[in-house]
């Protein structure tokens, strides 16, 4: 049964999105969690979709307020860009404030210029600053993530193995991870020991059963997908794989639950 | 068990299955299903065995699939062992290549020779595959075969991309032309673009015999609620697209969505039983 597992959502994103699907999209944070509990989900990592949209300092205010008059269930993260050397030129401060703010968790969207370059000079000092307090970065939008008939963009693969080799001791999830990947994904979690994948539109058949099989529970979480997909999928994907109900405790919520509780304030 | 208490209010039976992980107590025919190899060019696709694909069906309680293989249009004999050693639980849908035509109508009569085969699919204009217009007269042997048989017939719709090879609007025309055919447009015709659906949904709503076939559209927050309302629930049936993707997540889709159990009921399998009772 879902309330079996400790399902903790790593990609939930609540707020006005700038181009709302025509169905009954939910927007509001209180209806956004109020579907994750309706499906058995009580916590939630949370971004702002203004902050991933357009306002990233809009946005991660959000995010934090909303944190901040929620229960403890429910945990920001802030967006920051992928090129960010001018936006935080004092990573020492942006960092001291998310703790202060108890944001243990930043969101990278892939930017729309210049995605593919993740050489350290452009990524920004911030990176590094991430990395010594062990944050977790969810990396959105990456080649790894679209549908195979969508256009390439952002992180390509190489991308994300070399991130995670100059940044070793970085915690890396990558979101969405897709169904046409596991080719590339299963010797990419190989490579990089610091990268966990993200399910919420990981459709591949068996999936879950070859990835513990080939990489372990350990480097896969949950997530819903919210507000883009429903959680539904992902839930019963787990739900129903032949694996045991320790790794399904893992993936669930487990894994989420320990990057967090690792992180250097 | 769940209960959340938020907004889903209806369907709470096969709700609270899925969400227990436990096979859904309910009829349910999966419309679009595949025998592939795992060592498609493209994807890694593990336990795609028959007998695999059958212990999966099971996990859900899946009764049956309707399989076809796809390429070249000459491994329609897979389909048809597979149907064989499987009776009731792998049904047989033959796969047309428009681009020998010549042998099209005598690879039908020889498939329905056999008692597993139970429609045509799926058709794949795309241009990844038999790069073919679905309005194109290389397909009318395969159609009229298909109407004088009231058969099923699965046709790939999607995505945007392919628009001038199997868009809705040209799957409706080939529909319109056979009424005795029964045209199930793959993936509802949305894929990635809502106007496709649209499209789709207008099709199923003008024509008796069209019908919307769900697979990828899972991914689309609300997507099967858009379609019950617009199209209404025997419109539309479930089908995985497994074992290119998990039955998980269409399953969730159809177990989860805010709407009826009766809805689901005919989602999930009630509208292909009547289809696939209809074939001769």
């Amino acid at each position: 049964m879902s309330a079996d597992f400790p399902f903790f959502d790593a990609n939930c994103v609540v707020g006005r999105t700038v181009r709302p699907l025509p169905t009954a999209m939910l927007h509001e944070p209180a209806d956004i969690l109020a579907e994750l509990s309706a499906h058995g989900v009580p916590e939630a990592l949370v971004a702002h979709a203004n902050a991933i949209e357009r306002d990233i300092t809009a946005g991660n205010a959000k995010a934090a307020e909303l944190a901040r008059h929620s229960s403890a269930t429910v945990h920001p993260a802030w967006v920051i860009p992928q090129h960010s050397a001018l936006d935080i030129p004092d990573p020492g401060e942006f960092v001291a404030s998310m703790l202060r703010h108890d944001v243990l968790a930043v969101r990278v969207p892939a930017a729309s210029y210049h995605g593919h370059v993740v050489d350290e000079w452009a990524l920004g000092p911030v990176w590094r600053e991430l990395e010594a307090h062990r944050i977790p970065v969810l990396i959105d939008g990456s080649d790894l993530s679209r549908y195979p008939d969508q256009p390439s963009r952002g992180f390509s693969a190489a991308n994300i193995h070399q991130l995670c080799g100059t940044f070793p001791q970085l915690p890396v999830v990558l979101l969405r991870i897709n169904f046409s990947c596991l080719r590339i994904i299963v010797p990419l979690l190989r490579e990089c020991p610091n990268l966990r994948v993200e399910i919420s539109y990981f459709t591949a058949h068996r999936g879950l059963e070859q990835l513990v099989r080939h990489v372990g529970a350990s480097r896969v979480v949950f997530g819903s997908g919210l507000p883009w997909t429903p959680p539904g999928p992902a839930l019963a994907s787990l739900l129903y794989a032949e694996i045991s109900p320790a790794d399904k405790a893992l993936i669930a919520g487990d894994n989420l639950r320990g990057l967090l509780s690792d992180v250097r304030r | 068990m769940s209960t959340g208490g938020g907004p889903l209010t209806d369907g709470p039976a096969l709700r609270s299955q899925a969400l227990a992980g436990e096979p859904l107590g309910i009829p349910i025919i999966d419309a679009h299903s595949h025998l592939l190899s795992p060592s498609m060019r493209d994807v890694f696709v593990p336990y795609a065995e028959p007998a695999q694909m059958v212990a999966t069906m099971d996990v859900y309680g899946i009764d049956s699939a309707c399989v076809s293989v796809l390429g070249a249009g000459d491994a329609n004999a897979e389909t048809m062992e597979a149907a064989a050693a499987f009776p009731g639980r792998l049904i047989g849908f033959h796969l047309i290549n428009p681009r020998y035509p010549g042998s099209m109508l005598e690879d039908l009569e020889a498939s329905f020779a056999q008692p597993g085969m139970r429609g045509i699919g799926e058709v794949h204009p795309t241009s990844y595959h038999h790069d073919y217009p679905v309005t194109g007269p290389n397909y009318r042997a395969a159609w009229e075969f298909a109407a004088a048989r009231h058969l099923p017939v699965l046709i790939h719709s999607g995505p945007r991309s392919e628009a001038h090879r199997c868009r809705p609007d040209d799957i409706g025309r080939v529909a319109a032309d056979h009424p005795q055919m029964n045209v199930l447009i793959g993936h509802a015709g949305g894929y990635d673009s809502w106007e496709m659906l649209d499209e789709a949904i207008a099709v199923t709503r003008r024509l008796d015999n069209v019908y919307l076939e769900i697979c990828a559209m899972g991914r689309h927050y609300g997507a099967l609620e858009y379609m019950v309302a617009k199209a209404g629930a025997e419109k539309i049936v479930y089908g995985s697209d497994a074992p290119f993707h998990d039955w998980s997540a269409e399953i969730a889709h159809v177990a989860l969505a805010k709407i009826g159990d009766d809805a689901k009921a005919a989602i999930f399998g009630g509208t292909m039983t009547r289809l696939l009772g209809a074939a001769r």
